[in-house]
């Protein structure tokens, strides 16, 4: 379902990214990098309204290529995920890109979960790359 | 049955503008009377707008009704399924000035019969009659109206819709009369208009909703129910409803949309096959107003290209978002449009030529940003470039492959393959303003060069505006790869370096990498060494390359810097090399400081350096106590360790909080963490942690602490740094300094937290040590230790100390048992390091000496001088005399004895022997002097105070054996020496030796001279009382007594004028009477009495009263200037009663 996913800390540097093939990471490293200023502007934007208690941590589609379409999710503690999906999966719904995030988010709550997991640290667990990959395969 | 969408439309042109349409309105009746009123009627519709009420709960909308005017007309009356609505007249009107009766009769009726007969035939209901009126006085002033032709028309035809018979009061003749009238006229008009509207466009509605539902038909096409549902867009936009207009073309949208993705799943509409031809034409989308007959008739003929129909569908739509005055909604929906038709064209597998797309995304782009360009409201502006950064970048990026294609990047070589895809692409535009500007940037290299970098530029420029500094710096990049292309490297390397500033700030390495990688090979070409090696470090330091690559560089590196001679280059530390941790700890004994550093190596291999230095710097003021402070000299010595402290694993100082209610029971229990503001202090907000420094100055390295030739292995490295410290105050740790060789310098910033030390100077002391408890004794020999403190001090190997001791003290070393006690001594000493401590025992003598005052104590000063110390150490210290002297002249009438006196002040024993007392002066020619010892030969103890003898007492009885007449003055004074042997016995010297202790008196006035004699007596009652009864009384309490005073010549002496005075304790006696002092003369007699009253003031033995005797010096006859009265010295007078009492009765009562 997606393509690549990535994981990136609050300071903006990348804790996690995953690509289903890895021939492309750098690629991705770009549009996941440049996807951050629309995060970035997202989040600003969200911040004006004072207190707004449920907070939507899902910021939608980010932007679109023609070959991909980048859709971003921040957790409270400003930990941005972030899910490329190819243009050409004409059949994916927004409610399962919603699903995908709360995956990973659920995913990435239990890695720093973890006593032994430094946060802010680079992500490198078996459990995550697994979970991640099914989500990527849409197992 | 003719199907009304395959009708061909009359209009011929190209094109047309909604904004010319209006609804159709006939007229029919009194054609002339209307053609007068047409132009006011016109006016009068548009002048405001009427409020829409929409059947079935749709929401009204304000519109502003205009019309256009045709003679009614038999044919022009909509037939039975035909929906073209822009050319149907919707509302038919009537118009008569008819105000007679008969006329009416005879031919209106049978008129507007016919009229409303051909109406109703083709099933339409919105019609209108107008009775244009006269404004008559006269009729108004009838009392009974009569039934007028509006009353009858109503009547006729108006029986369910007496609203659509109207009269009016013609403007045109009395304008002032009219104005009621009209206006309502022209309100109804509004509302029968848009009521028809309201209908016809329900019934249409219907329509096109029975098509849609046949959609999955086999014979169904989608173009043709385009063009129906666009009819509704027409409507909706013709009456200004340009959003609902919108939902038309959006729904057409999703439409077709959803059709191209079943199509992806297998279902294949026929039309949609038409679709899927080759693409021969790419014409981008134009933004105008009007609608686009050719590809709308393109649509009916279902010959229309996907991307010509998604054009003419996107220009539609853009269309009613101008005029609802939303363009950046337009330059929003472009990317998305673009993106979606590249993927329908894929979905449906549409052959296109190379390069075609291109060119269309390409001039899409540039329709929408020139369209965007024309708003200058500031807000329009902002609001726009959100989106058109996007499209400027796009634009950008298509035009770069058009250029890779054609062959015009500045690297290409042009071959007849690129011209002929210019000259194919060419060929598929139109002809519009972007078509010619892609035409123009296609012809040559330096046309493609320059469009591209303006579009660059402008790209760059609005994504920095809008503050996506990320989306620009990867057009940097684009441009910088660009630039390099055109050898123009400085550019190239600008664009790259800010790409790197901005992953580095971001902590991407893998992209901030790719750069290095870029810049290290543009600084290699241009040959700018000393940036090239920088590169190369931080290349060679990547975690994200692979070893043999890091090692390449690296070995670059250091071949460059072995081999230039430039001056030396300062790199940041912080390119290759990490501080891990930084800790000062002090080494007191060596009075140096080290500093452990904890370095991680990135480099790929091992790096030989010549030095490693961390510069200190001095306080001028201490700095805050915040528990920083290392102190040198100090035990304490908390070696405070710098390192990145992680703000998740920190512990919290969590502690229990009790709230107590005001009775005093416990309200609550709570943790509470104390300083949260520290602890929850936001860390991002900090910003800018991972910087990129571009150049770090180098500090003041006069003071630091270094580490020489020492190897830095990739990974951990623990280093230690040492310096010694010459001078005393507060130090903080400065930057590190990796000195590599004289050709490069690895500076870090200041190492953060600051880490203090304080180094502090204390001079060698000396103490002198007591080898038991109490105070050191004159005359005895008491061992002592002298303890050196070094403190900051160092001693040397083969050094000499040198004691002088003040005088009356004296010195002798320990272990140097054969010399003597000596003022001086100079002892060797082993060397010692700081703050060691050395003992050297000595034994120190305080003489015994003759005691001048009271004093208990004699005061000495031992001074040490110590080799590397300029100043010598003194040491004051007190010597006890065990035990005082005192010799004292002691009379019994003519009788003298010398007494000695010693009183111990110790608390062990002292042994006496051999006491001796001798004169030493001669004065034999005139007095023979003898001295009988009264003492016993036994040696004698002094013991401690409490237990034994305190005191010792030494008696001598001193005879005079005058030979010389006792005339002569006084007799010669005795030197005298007292000398005898003593023996301390405490605990150290319990076996010690006898001393012999001298001293010397002088002992003068020793013989009597006169006696003085007291006697009390009551005092005789009656003069003539016998004495023998007198004398039998006692003295008496408060009475009177007399005292009688004799005092006799005991030696030959020349002096006889003598004084006397009685001194009384006033407590005891009053001296009464003028004689208690007076003048006696010796001079006829050896004896004189003199008698005093004096009364005792209480009973009991009292003492008697004391008589002084002095002499008188001088002569008072000869009123010699000297004369007064001088005492007696000790001895020269012999009180006999001296101590003796009286017994006095209590007073008779």
């Amino acid at each position: 379902m997606a393509v690549c996913i990535a994981v990136i800390g609050k300071e903006n540097s990348p804790k996690y990214i995953s690509c289903i093939n890895p021939s492309m990471e750098l690629h991705f490293q770009y549009k996941v990098h440049v996807s951050l200023d629309v995060v970035e502007e997202k989040l600003q934007a969200v911040s004006k309204p004072i207190a707004d208690v449920t907070k939507e941590q899902y910021l939608g589609l980010l932007y679109s290529t023609e070959e991909h379409k980048i859709y971003g999710y921040v957790t409270n503690t400003k930990i941005k995920f972030i899910v490329v999906v190819d243009s050409s999966n004409t059949l994916l719904r927004d409610n399962e890109i919603r699903m995908m995030f709360r995956r990973l988010h659920s995913v990435y709550a239990d890695i720093v979960c973890n006593p032994f997991f430094i946060p802010g640290e680079v992500i490198s667990s078996k459990k995550f790359d697994k979970t991640v990959k099914s989500i990527m395969y849409g197992d | 049955m003719n199907h009304p969408l395959n009708m061909p439309i009359s209009n011929e042109t190209q094109e047309f503008s909604l904004l010319d349409k209006k609804p159709l309105v006939t007229y029919a009746g009194d054609v002339d009377l209307f053609k007068s009123l047409e132009a006011t009627l016109a006016n009068s519709l548009s002048s405001e707008p009427a409020e829409w009420c929409r059947s079935y709960n749709r929401g009204s909308k304000s519109v502003k009704v205009t019309a256009e005017f045709t003679p009614f007309q038999n044919d022009c009356l909509p037939k039975e399924g035909d929906w073209r609505l822009l050319q149907q007249p919707v509302f038919h009107t009537f118009w008569t000035q008819c105000s007679d009766m008969e006329m009416y009769k005879a031919s209106l009726r049978e008129e507007i019969e016919s009229w409303l007969k051909v109406l109703s035939h083709h099933n339409v209901l919105d019609w209108m009659i107008v009775l244009v009126e006269t404004y008559d006085f006269r009729k108004h002033n009838k009392l009974l109206p009569r039934t007028t032709v509006l009353d009858k028309i109503k009547n006729d035809f108006g029986a369910k819709h007496a609203d659509r018979c109207l009269s009016v009061i013609n403007p045109l003749r009395s304008e002032m009369r009219s104005g009621g009238s009209w206006r309502r006229l022209v309100v109804n008009f509004r509302l029968l208009l848009l009521s028809a509207y309201d209908r016809l466009l329900w019934n249409f509605e219907e329509k096109v909703r029975s098509q849609r539902e046949r959609r999955t038909e086999p014979d169904w096409n989608f173009c043709k129910y385009f063009l129906l549902q666009e009819e509704l867009a027409f409507v909706l936009a013709m009456l200004g409803v340009y959003d609902e207009a919108l939902v038309q073309y959006d729904e057409l949208d999703a439409l077709f949309t959803q059709f191209v993705l079943n199509y992806a799943v297998g279902e294949v509409p026929s039309w949609l096959n038409k679709f899927q031809g080759p693409l021969d034409r790419w014409h981008g989308v134009s933004l105008t107003q009007s609608v686009d007959l050719n590809l709308r008739s393109a649509i009916r003929n279902c010959s229309i290209s996907l991307l010509d129909f998604r054009c003419y569908l996107y220009s539609r739509q853009a269309a009613m978002l101008l005029l609802s005055g939303k363009p950046w909604e337009v330059a929003s929906r472009c990317i998305s449009f673009c993106n979606n038709c590249i993927n329908e064209l894929d979905i449906l597998e549409v052959s296109c030529p190379p390069g075609a797309v291109a060119c269309w995304v390409w001039l899409c782009c540039i329709e929408v940003l020139n369209t965007c360009q024309k708003y200058t409201d500031s807000k329009v502006v902002s609001a726009c470039s959100l989106y058109t950064a996007r499209l400027w970048d796009c634009a950008t990026k298509k035009l770069l492959e058009l250029g890779e294609l054609c062959g015009l990047l500045p690297d290409q070589e042009k071959s007849s393959a690129n011209l002929h895809a210019v000259v194919m692409l060419s060929a598929g535009i139109a002809d519009s303003d972007p078509s010619e500007k892609l035409k123009h940037a296609l012809s040559s290299k330096d046309a493609f060069t320059k469009e591209y970098l303006e579009l660059a530029e402008l790209a760059m420029g609005t994504y920095k505006h809008i503050g996506r500094i990320r989306s620009a710096r990867m057009i940097g990049l684009d441009l910088a790869s660009f630039y390099i292309s055109m050898k123009d490297l400085t550019k190239a390397v600008s664009f790259l370096s800010s790409a790197l500033r901005t992953y580095e700030e971001d902590n991407w390495p893998l992209l901030a990498l790719q750069c290095q990688l870029k810049l290290a090979k543009c600084y290699k070409e241009m040959d700018d060494l000393e940036k090239f090696a920088r590169m190369c470090a931080s290349i060679a330091s990547s975690p994200c390359l692979d070893l043999t690559t890091r090692t390449h560089y690296f070995d670059q590196m250091t071949s460059l810097i072995y081999n230039t001679t430039d001056a030396p280059w300062r790199f940041p530390l912080s390119d290759c090399i990490q501080i891990i941790s930084a800790e000062v700890v002090t080494l007191e004994e060596n009075l140096a400081v080290e500093a452990i550093l904890e370095l991680d190596c990135r480099l790929p291999s091992q790096f030989i350096v010549k030095s490693i230095a961390v510069s200190v710097e001095q306080l001028k003021t201490q700095p805050d106590n915040r528990g920083k402070r290392n102190s040198l000299i100090p035990q304490e010595n908390h070696a405070r360790s710098c390192c990145e402290e992680n703000a998740f694993l920190m512990k919290l100082p969590i502690q229990e909080s009790f709230e107590y209610q005001q009775d005093g029971s416990l309200g609550s229990v709570s943790v509470v963490c104390k300083n949260q503001k520290h602890h929850l202090k936001r860390q991002d907000s900090q910003g800018g942690r991972n910087k990129r420094l571009v150049s770090v100055p180098k500090g003041d390295f006069s003071q630091s602490l270094i580490l020489k030739d020492p190897e830095l292995k990739p990974g951990r490295n623990r280093l230690v740094l040492k310096s010694k410290i010459n001078c005393s105050g507060t130090f903080r740790l400065g930057q590190v300094c990796v000195e590599v060789n004289n050709r490069l310098e690895l500076l870090s910033t200041t190492i953060s937290p600051r880490l203090y030390f304080t180094a502090i100077w204390k001079s060698p002391s000396v103490n002198l040590e007591k080898s038991s408890e109490g105070s050191l004794l004159v005359g005895v020999e008491e061992r002592v230790k002298l303890v050196v403190s070094t403190n900051s001090q160092i001693l040397p190997e083969n050094s000499h100390v040198q004691v002088i001791c003040s005088g009356g003290l004296l010195i002798k070393a320990d272990d140097d048992s054969k010399s003597d006690f000596q003022k001086e001594i100079t002892l060797p000493v082993k060397s010692c390091k700081p703050h060691e401590n050395l003992t050297i025992p000595v034994t120190l003598l305080s003489q015994m000496v003759q005691q001048k005052d009271a004093s208990l104590t004699a005061d000495h000063t031992i001074c040490v001088i110590l080799p590397s110390c300029d100043k010598p150490i003194e040491i004051p210290t007190s010597f006890h005399y065990p035990f005082i002297h005192s010799i004292s002249l002691q009379s019994a009438a003519l009788r003298k004895f010398i007494n000695v006196l010693i009183t111990s002040y110790t608390t062990f024993p002292i042994k006496f022997s051999n006491p001796q007392l001798k004169i030493t002066n001669d004065i034999s020619s005139t007095y023979q002097v003898s001295l009988t010892s009264l003492n016993p030969s036994s040696e004698q103890t002094l013991c401690n105070r409490t237990n034994g003898r305190k005191i010792i007492t030494f008696v001598w009885e001193l005879k005079v054996v005058a030979s010389e007449p006792l005339s002569e003055a006084l007799a010669p004074s005795l030197q005298t020496q007292f000398s005898i042997d003593y023996c301390v016995q405490n605990e150290e010297n319990a076996e010690s030796t006898k001393k012999p202790l001298n001293l010397n008196f002088e002992v003068s006035n020793y013989r009597t001279l006169f006696e003085v004699e007291l006697k009390v007596e009551p005092k005789p009652l009656k003069a003539n009382e016998s004495s023998e009864s007198r004398a039998s009384e006692f003295c008496r309490a408060k009475t009177v007594c007399q005292l009688t005073v004799s005092v006799m010549r005991a030696a030959s002496c020349t002096c006889s004028s003598l004084h006397y005075e009685v001194l009384a304790d006033q407590a005891f006696w009053a001296v009464c009477g003028e004689r208690r002092a007076g003048y006696l003369s010796l001079e006829s007699s050896d004896k004189f009495s003199v008698t005093v009253d004096v009364m005792p003031l209480t009973s009991g033995f009292l003492p008697l009263p004391i008589v002084r005797l002095s002499k008188y010096v001088g002569d008072n006859a000869a009123r010699d200037p000297r004369w007064r009265v001088e005492p007696f010295s000790r001895g020269e007078v012999y009180y006999r009663n001296k101590a003796s009492q009286v017994h006095v009765l209590v007073p008779i009562s």
